[in-house]
């Protein structure tokens, strides 16, 4: 069919539509408008009214019960405000249907931008769901007011968190205009958000960067973050544009041999909100910004370096509490470390004397006065010799779930061929070590309650316990391991190896503060790392 | 009174402003809700919760195009009654998933009376929802791929391939029908 006869077809129906006659009625459509109508300000007077009554109630007995059904009587003739309005199992169940439907699209609209399926397995997806849930699970209220009060803060919920990083960003900024101040919580939520985020967009980045052979890179940054790059295909120049309007900016690494990376670009956080941040949160905001314009630590002087420690001491002391407070220890030991390693003595007995009151003076000291003794420390040494006010959670920061693109790749491609070649890495784009990488493609089986798969993905070399195919299924189906629950609190994995790296020990971190292990084995003649059986208790 | 002052006194509570806005635009939105395959016997229903959001949140109404804003609603009503009729099936509506081929063509011949048109129509019905409604907003609301994007909350380079492609599924469906009608023709 060419398209001259599909246009003619298409105005055709068209005109048709047009002749349909309409069915509804405006007066009709009004008076349901009007039934349907809230009203709008609290009406006091049947409560002063049923107060009153009490009073006389406990002062004439008998002839204060006959005013009181008469009030009764009375306020049951006007219509009732929705304060007092009774909430029927219908009420509750259109509220339901209609938060429901709200996270449901809200979800398929986030898959669509993100062009990925899996985002419900996204920590700050699943803090509206589990809303969403536990909404669902209430079945009584005293007033309609309640309940719809309770089905907006949910909706709110699921605006704010099923949504992209620049669309929960609107929100924030009209809530402070409205509010002139910043609920801190739901901003640090935010750079949660685009922290897990990272992982995906770099994985995009890192497939569809066109980066120029010759020219300075760091002028090609420069228009990266301007959105002046215009030569690129489509998809690349889109994605610049994606990355920028949702609070990402390029930088250019050094010490990556001259790599472009992303960051979140915190400048636009502070700019935004300004006076209504927090002490804590401008230090770590305009620290987290000091770091993309003035590099991390190799590309600091020692005098640059000792500033850095004592700056970063400071803002971790003064807010023991602060939520990002770990990301900061991190960076402290790292620049601590740093400096320790590569200082003379002069160096460091001019850093004691320059800051004498400072923790990290004293570990300055205590490492150069020992030093004379010890001629090898080590830095495991030196790490656990850090004040505990300073010192960070072991471990590198780890996303379990949802998996990269290219995970997700191997892992389909695994649950087809099973071969384990495949298995052995590295994979592009992704920011996990290889067998945290496995570890998470296991995980993802489970979750998707593909047992097959994580059974092949399980250790069966030498004393292995393995049950066969069949009961390891059945096992798992009654199994009550949750690892999106692991992965909705889980932010570190340190990683520990021992029988000379047979056997390879995860301790996940959690934000409550719990440590769960999760054990690997290699096989000693293939070197496949898999995931210990434990048998089903 | 032009629709921005209409809009600016529906929101202080003026009902007379509002009737106005409904008169305006109630037979677009019933037009959408059918085109969408909501059943015509649904339409009328449809229409009123329609209205009785837009006059609920009003207030927050803030964008600059009402008539976006209005699409954008239909669209969720018509997920919402969708959700209602599957009950307790918690999936995203495909708008059609029940669609009734049997009795559906017959009821909808005293709607469009052109035959071809109403097989046209049908067709539509046929396709994904993703690409249906880009398809119908353009051709029938004369929409532009910004205004699309917008309503769907897609961006415009989605819009111009869902057309396409609704655009090319479309006329095999057709063709496909022209080639049945022939072989039973002779």
């Amino acid at each position: 069919m060419d398209d001259k006869i599909f246009e003619e077809r298409m105005e055709s129906l068209k005109k048709s539509y047009e002749k349909v006659q309409p069915v509804s009625s405006v007066d009709h459509i009004i008076n349901k408008v009007k039934q349907s109508e809230l009203p709008k300000r609290k009406k006091l007077f049947p409560i002063t009214y049923v107060a009153s009554f009490i009073g006389v109630l406990l002062i004439a007995g008998i002839l204060g019960t006959q005013l009181v059904s008469q009030s009764n009587k009375s306020s049951g003739e006007k219509s009732p405000s929705i304060e007092n309005q009774t909430v029927s199992a219908t009420d509750i169940e259109n509220s339901i249907n209609e938060v429901r439907g709200f996270y449901e699209r809200n979800l398929e609209e986030l898959k669509e931008k993100l062009e990925f399926e899996d985002v419900e397995q996204y920590s700050f997806v699943q803090e509206a769901k589990n809303t969403v849930e536990s909404f669902e699970e209430r079945k009584e209220y005293s007033s309609r007011a309640e309940l719809q009060n309770y089905t907006e803060n949910v909706k709110n919920i699921i605006s704010l968190r099923v949504s992209m990083p620049n669309e929960e960003m609107k929100i924030l900024k009209e809530n402070a205009e409205n509010d002139e101040k910043i609920d801190e919580t739901q901003l640090i939520s935010y750079l949660i958000k685009m922290e897990l985020l990272k992982e995906r967009f770099n994985e995009k980045w890192f497939n569809l960067r066109q980066l120029p052979t010759e020219g300075n890179l760091i002028e090609y940054v420069d228009k990266l973050n301007k959105q002046e790059v215009e030569n690129g295909s489509d998809d690349y120049l889109n994605l610049i544009n994606t990355l920028r309007a949702n609070g990402y900016r390029f930088i250019f690494i050094t010490e990556g041999e001259g790599q472009i990376d992303l960051t979140i670009d915190h400048q636009i956080i502070l700019d935004t909100f300004k006076d209504m941040l927090s002490d804590q949160l401008i230090g770590y905001l305009q620290y987290k910004k000091d770091v993309i314009e003035q590099g991390t630590v190799l590309e600091l002087s020692q005098e640059q370096l000792a500033a850095r420690v004592i700056k970063l001491e400071g803002i971790i002391i003064a807010h023991p509490n602060f939520e990002k407070n770990d990301d900061l220890k991190m960076e402290y030991q790292k620049h601590l470390l740093h400096f320790i390693q590569y200082s003379d003595e002069e160096s460091m007995n001019n850093f004691v004397s320059d800051y004498p009151q400072s923790l990290s003076a004293k570990q300055v000291k205590e490492f150069s006065n020992g030093n004379e003794d010890d001629e090898f420390v080590s830095v495991q040494e030196l790490r656990e010799s850090i004040s505990p006010e300073l010192k960070a959670i072991s471990g590198n920061n780890v996303q379990l779930l949802p998996l990269t693109d290219s995970l997700k790749a191997v892992y389909q491609e695994y649950k087809v061929t099973r071969n384990d070649e495949i298995l052995e890495g590295p994979f592009l784009g992704t920011e996990s070590a290889i067998e945290v990488s496995i570890a998470r493609l296991y995980m993802y089986a489970v979750e998707k309650k593909d047992y097959e798969t994580a059974f092949y993905l399980t250790y069966d070399g030498e004393a292995s316990e393995r049950p066969d195919l069949e009961r390891f299924i059945s096992e798992m189906a009654q199994s009550t391991i949750n690892y999106q629950d692991l992965s909705n609190k889980v932010i570190k994995v340190s990683t520990t190896y021992k029988e000379n790296g047979r056997l390879i020990e995860h301790a996940f971190s959690t934000k409550d503060g719990e440590s769960i292990l999760f054990n690997m084995k290699r096989d000693n003649e293939y070197e496949k790392v898999r995931i210990e059986y434990t048998p089903f208790p | 009174m032009n629709e921005e002052n209409l809009i600016k006194k529906a929101k202080q509570g003026n009902i007379i402003a509002f009737q106005q806005l409904v008169e305006l635009h109630y037979p677009t939105v019933e037009r959408f809700a059918y085109q969408l395959g909501n059943k015509h016997e649904e339409i009328e229903d449809i229409t009123q919760e329609v209205f009785i959001r837009v006059y609920r949140f009003l207030d927050q109404f803030t964008k600059a195009k009402f008539s976006t804003w209005l699409y954008k609603i239909t669209l969720n009503v018509t997920r919402d009654f969708a959700r209602k009729r599957q009950s307790n099936i918690r999936k995203v509506f495909k708008i059609q998933q029940n669609f009734r081929n049997d009795d559906y063509p017959e009821i909808e011949s005293k709607i469009i009376r052109d035959e071809e048109d109403r097989i046209l129509h049908l067709s539509i019905q046929r396709l994904d929802e993703k690409y249906r409604i880009p398809i119908v907003l353009f051709y029938f609301h004369d929409k532009k791929y910004e205004e699309i994007s917008e309503i769907m909350s897609i961006n415009i380079s989605t819009v111009k391939t869902r057309i396409l492609r609704g655009k090319t599924q479309l006329k095999k469906m057709m063709e496909e029908v022209i080639k049945k009608e022939g072989d039973t023709h002779g």
